[in-house]
C-alpha cells in the first residue's frame, strides 16, 4: 500500500473530509487544530514506516493487530454508510435508500478484484464533485477566499439574508439541524407557513416558562433573546430578514477567534485528539505497513491533503458569507447540500452543483471501502491477504454496518472512535517496534490497550466522566496508547533484565 | 542518513504542530493579530502548517531516495 490513491483514500473517507467544512463553519478557528493533525496524521505515519528488509518486520502480525484492525474498518464504513443516510435524508428521500445504495456499491466493488486500479480516478472525481461547486460560489460572492474570510471575520452578526428561502417562503424547521431546541439571540417574529404547533420556554428571571402555541398559516409569534422554540415534525416557518440566525456565533470575530469551539478548548481536549487522529494515522498508515511511499507518491498525498484543508475552509467562509442561514439549529455535514440552493440564484446550477457534491461523497465512500479493505489484506500476512476480498465475510459487513446505519450517530465521532480504538492497539506497537517484536508482549500491550479504551469510552458514554475524567473519556485513545506503550516498555525491560 | 532523515520529518511535523499550539496559546489574543487579510493562528493553522507539514515530509523522502551511505 504504497500508491497515492489509496493512502488517500483509506484516510479521507467521508465521514472524515465532509466533517471539516462542518468543523469550520461550527467552530471557525477551533476546527484548524482538527484541519492540520489530518494533514499532519498521514505524513507522520509514512514516515515511520521501515524498509521491507527490516529484521523487526520478520515478527508475524499479531491477531488482536489484524481482529482491531478489521473492527476499525468496519466502524469507518458504517460512519460512510451514516453520512450516506444523512446525505439521502437531507435530499428528502427515506435514509435506507442512501444506506442502501452506497451498501450495494462498497459491495459490488468487493467483488471487484482490480477496483484499487480505479481509485485514482475515483478520488479526481471525488476532489472535483467537491470543488467546482465551491468555484461557482466564489463567482457568486466574487471575492477571493482571503478577502471572503475577511469579511466574515469582521461581520458584526450572522443574520438571514433578504432573499432566504426560510424568509420568504419559509421551510420545515425539521431541515435545521434539529437536535435540540432552537434558542434565539435576539427578538424574532417568526410567521406559520401552514398549520404549526409549537413549544415556546420563555425565561423570566430564574423561572422558564412554558407554552404550547397553535399557529396558522400567516399567524405570527414574536420571540424574545434567550427563549427556546421547539417544533411538531413538519412545522414550516417563516423567519425575518436582517434578525440574527439562531445557533449562529455572536459575531464574525468571535467565529474567526475560534470562541464557540476548540481554539479556547483545554489542553487535554486537544491533546486527546491529537493522540487519536496521528494514533489513528499511524495505525492505518504506518508500520507493519512496508516500503515507503516514493518522492511522487509522497508529494501526491501532500498536495491532496492540503487541497482538502483548503477546500474545507473554503466551503465554511464562502457558506458563512453567502449562506449563513445554514447556521440555524447547528451545524451537520450533510448540510453542505443546502448551500447551492441557498447561494446560486439559477435552480438548474444548484441542482448540478448538488448533484456533484452527492456524486463526490458516494465515490469517495467506494474509494475507501476499496483501500480499507486493502489496508487490511496487508495486515493479514497468515492469510495471504484473503480477508480484505472475502465476499462472504464483506457480504455480512456491508448488511451489518448498513442496519447500524439506519441508527442516526455523528459519523465524526465514529470516525474518531475507529481512529482511536486501532490507534489504542496498533499505535504502541509501531512507535516502539523492538519491544514489540515479540508476538507475546505486542499481544499483551495490545490487549493493554484495548481495554483501556474500551472502558473509558464505555465510561464515557454512561457519563461517568467526570470534569478532569471528561476529556480522557471523550478521546480514550489520550490513555490507552500510553498503557500500552507502559506495557511494552515494562517488557522490554524486563527481557533486557 | 536514512536515519537521520526519517527522524528529522518526524520531528519537523511535530513541530508544526507545537508551533500551533503555542501560537493558540499566546497570552493576550496575540493569535488573532492580522497579517493582511488573515490572523496569525489562520495563517499558520490553515495555510503555512499544512504547507510546510507536507514540505518536511518530502525532504525526508528526498533524502531517503539518495543512495544509502549506511
Amino acid at each position: 500500500m504504497t500508491g497515492a490513491g489509496g493512502i488517500l483514500a483509506a484516510w479521507l473517507t467521508p465521514a472524515v473530509w465532509l466533517a471539516l467544512p462542518a468543523l469550520f463553519l461550527e467552530q471557525g478557528a477551533g476546527a484548524l487544530w482538527a484541519g492540520l493533525l489530518l494533514v499532519t496524521a498521514p505524513l507522520l505515519a509514512l514516515t515511520l514506516r521501515r524498509a521491507p528488509s527490516d529484521p523487526l518486520l520478520r515478527a508475524p502480525v499479531p491477531l488482536i493487530h489484524v481482529a482491531t484492525l478489521f473492527l476499525a474498518v468496519v466502524a469507518l464504513i458504517w460512519a460512510g454508510l451514516v453520512v450516506a443516510g444523512d446525505v439521502a435524508l437531507r435530499l428528502g428521500g427515506p435514509r435506507w435508500h442512501g444506506i442502501a445504495l452506497a451498501a450495494c456499491g462498497g459491495l459490488l466493488l468487493t467483488a471487484w478484484r482490480g477496483a484499487g486500479r480505479a481509485l485514482p480516478a475515483l478520488l479526481l472525481i471525488a476532489a472535483l464533485g467537491l470543488g467546482l461547486p465551491l468555484v461557482l460560489l466564489a463567482r457568486v460572492a466574487g471575492v477571493g477566499p482571503l478577502e471572503a474570510w475577511r469579511v466574515v471575520a469582521t461581520s458584526p452578526a450572522f443574520t438571514f439574508p433578504p432573499g432566504s428561502p426560510w424568509v420568504a417562503a419559509g421551510r420545515v424547521l425539521g431541515l435545521a439541524k434539529g437536535r435540540g431546541a432552537l434558542l434565539f439571540q435576539e427578538e424574532h417574529r417568526l410567521t406559520a407557513a401552514g398549520e404549526v404547533a409549537l413549544r415556546l420556554a420563555t425565561r423570566d428571571g430564574r423561572q422558564t416558562t412554558e407554552r404550547e402555541i397553535s399557529l396558522t398559516a400567516g399567524q405570527s409569534v414574536t420571540v424574545r433573546p434567550g427563549d427556546r422554540l421547539e417544533a411538531a415534525p413538519g412545522a414550516r416557518l417563516r423567519f425575518e430578514a436582517g434578525r440574527r440566525v439562531p445557533g449562529a456565533p455572536e459575531t464574525g470575530m468571535a467565529w474567526a477567534a475560534g470562541a464557540a469551539g476548540g481554539a479556547r478548548a483545554g489542553f487535554l481536549d486537544g491533546l486527546g485528539l491529537a493522540v487519536t487522529v496521528l494514533g489513528g494515522g499511524i495505525a492505518l498508515l504506518g508500520p507493519p505497513l512496508v516500503g515507503r511511499p516514493s518522492a511522487r507518491a509522497l508529494s501526491t498525498v501532500g498536495i491532496a491533503l492540503v487541497g482538502v484543508i483548503w477546500l474545507a475552509q473554503g466551503w465554511a467562509v464562502y457558506t458563512a458569507l453567502r449562506a449563513p442561514e445554514v447556521f440555524l439549529g447547528g451545524i451537520s455535514p450533510e448540510r453542505l447540500l443546502d448551500v447551492p440552493a441557498l447561494v446560486l440564484v439559477s435552480r438548474t446550477s444548484a441542482w448540478r452543483a448538488q448533484a456533484m457534491l452527492v456524486i463526490a461523497v458516494a465515490v469517495g465512500f467506494f474509494a475507501s471501502t476499496v483501500a480499507l479493505r486493502a489496508r487490511l489484506s496487508a495486515a493479514d500476512t497468515t492469510g495471504g491477504g484473503e480477508i480484505g476480498s472475502d465476499l462472504g465475510l464483506w457480504s455480512m459487513v456491508f448488511g451489518m454496518a448498513a442496519l447500524a446505519s439506519l441508527w442516526a450517530v455523528d459519523p465524526w465521532r465514529l470516525a474518531l472512535a475507529a481512529l482511536g480504538g486501532a490507534a489504542a492497539v496498533l499505535a504502541p506497537a509501531a512507535l516502539l517496534p523492538t519491544a514489540a517484536s515479540r508476538p507475546v508482549v505486542a499481544t499483551a500491550a495490545g490487549i493493554a490497550g484495548l481495554a483501556v479504551f474500551a472502558l473509558l469510552l464505555l465510561a464515557g458514554r454512561l457519563g461517568a466522566g467526570g470534569s478532569w475524567l471528561g476529556p480522557v473519556c471523550d478521546q480514550p485513545a489520550l490513555a490507552a496508547v500510553p498503557a500500552g506503550m507502559l506495557v511494552l516498555w515494562l517488557a522490554a525491560r524486563r527481557a533486557g533484565a | 542518513m536514512r536515519a537521520v532523515a526519517k527522524k528529522s520529518s518526524s520531528l519537523l511535523l511535530l513541530a508544526v504542530l507545537v508551533v500551533f499550539a503555542i501560537i493558540s496559546a499566546l497570552p493576550g489574543d496575540v493569535s488573532q493579530i492580522r497579517l493582511g487579510p488573515l490572523s496569525l493562528l489562520w495563517w499558520w493553522g490553515g495555510v503555512l502548517g499544512p504547507l510546510i507539514a507536507v514540505l518536511a515530509a518530502l525532504v525526508g523522502a528526498g533524502a531517503r531516495d539518495e543512495p544509502s551511505a549506511e
